[in-house]
């Protein structure tokens, strides 16, 4: 298994892309990249975002992404400190022109697993690919040997 | 460089590295300003786009909305393939054309705007 973290805070310029080009380079590292990969890395975005706009409206605060991978999934945990949010499942795909719902939407298409979990304090977003799905060419050919294998 | 050009009938606007939630609102005021001052045909270049979000998706389908009410019409072009992917799972691609060249966009306007 291989994880890393990264630390931001929620008040910082452009905090969710860079979020999202740390995640590119983690998952780089750990032997995944391809389409699948960047859907990922989108999906912590938009979950950067709901932290950003949502827990942390009225104050800022720390926003925390990890990633770990292991044989059988990528797992990415976006977490912070703000306001509780209730999760936002989605059965279609909403109107763009909706204040919420549209980062909930992609992150249900685009992972496998999606869940919210709250504890110490923290509210986190799990968001999770599994390997065994269908990955894509790009991905199997750039895997490295922990994580290929797997057809 | 200059994110905009003008040709005789629409102008070009080359949107930056990211269309997220952290620009969206200052973009979109740009393109309104745009579509109100100088032409209500428009093609978006998306070329450069490294990451837009759904903020970024809505910021756009908000000023095709503006463009169209006022006679005009606004193309997307030439979307990165992971940009193409959330354009198609938003469905945005439904309601705007996107296309791959700047004479197929010229070609779209044209035609949208003329129809």
């Amino acid at each position: 298994m291989k994880d890393e973290q990264l630390v931001l805070y929620s008040a910082q310029p452009n905090v969710a892309v860079e979020a999202a080009r740390w995640l590119e380079r983690a998952c780089e590292r750990m032997g995944y990249a391809g389409p699948r990969m960047e859907k990922l890395t989108l999906c912590t975005l938009e979950a950067v975002n709901n932290s950003i706009e949502h827990a942390y409206r009225f104050t800022p605060g720390n926003i925390q992404i990890s990633v770990n991978s292991d044989a059988d999934a990528i797992t990415v945990t976006v977490s912070d400190y703000g306001r509780r949010l209730p999760a936002q499942p989605t059965t279609h795909c909403p109107s763009l022109l909706d204040a919420r719902g549209r980062g909930s939407w992609i992150m249900q298409q685009w992972c496998d697993n999606v869940y919210h979990k709250f504890f110490d304090g923290m509210q986190h977003v799990v968001l999770q690919q599994r390997l065994h799905a269908e990955a894509d060419q790009d991905t199997l050919k750039q895997a490295s040997p922990q994580l290929g294998e797997h057809s | 460089m200059n994110p905009i050009t003008y040709e005789r009938d629409h102008a070009v606007f080359r949107l930056p590295a990211q269309v997220t939630l952290a620009n969206a609102q200052s973009l979109r005021s740009e393109i309104l300003n745009i579509i109100s001052q100088l032409t209500t045909r428009l093609i978006l270049d998306l070329s450069d786009v490294e990451f837009a979000d759904s903020s970024g998706l809505s910021m756009m389908l908000v000023c095709i909305t503006c463009a169209r009410r006022q006679g005009g019409d606004i193309v997307l072009l030439n979307p990165r393939p992971r940009v193409q992917a959330l354009v198609e799972l938003t469905r945005l691609n439904e309601v705007v054309a996107v296309m791959r060249d700047l004479p197929q966009a010229v070609e779209s306007l044209s035609a949208s705007v003329a129809a």
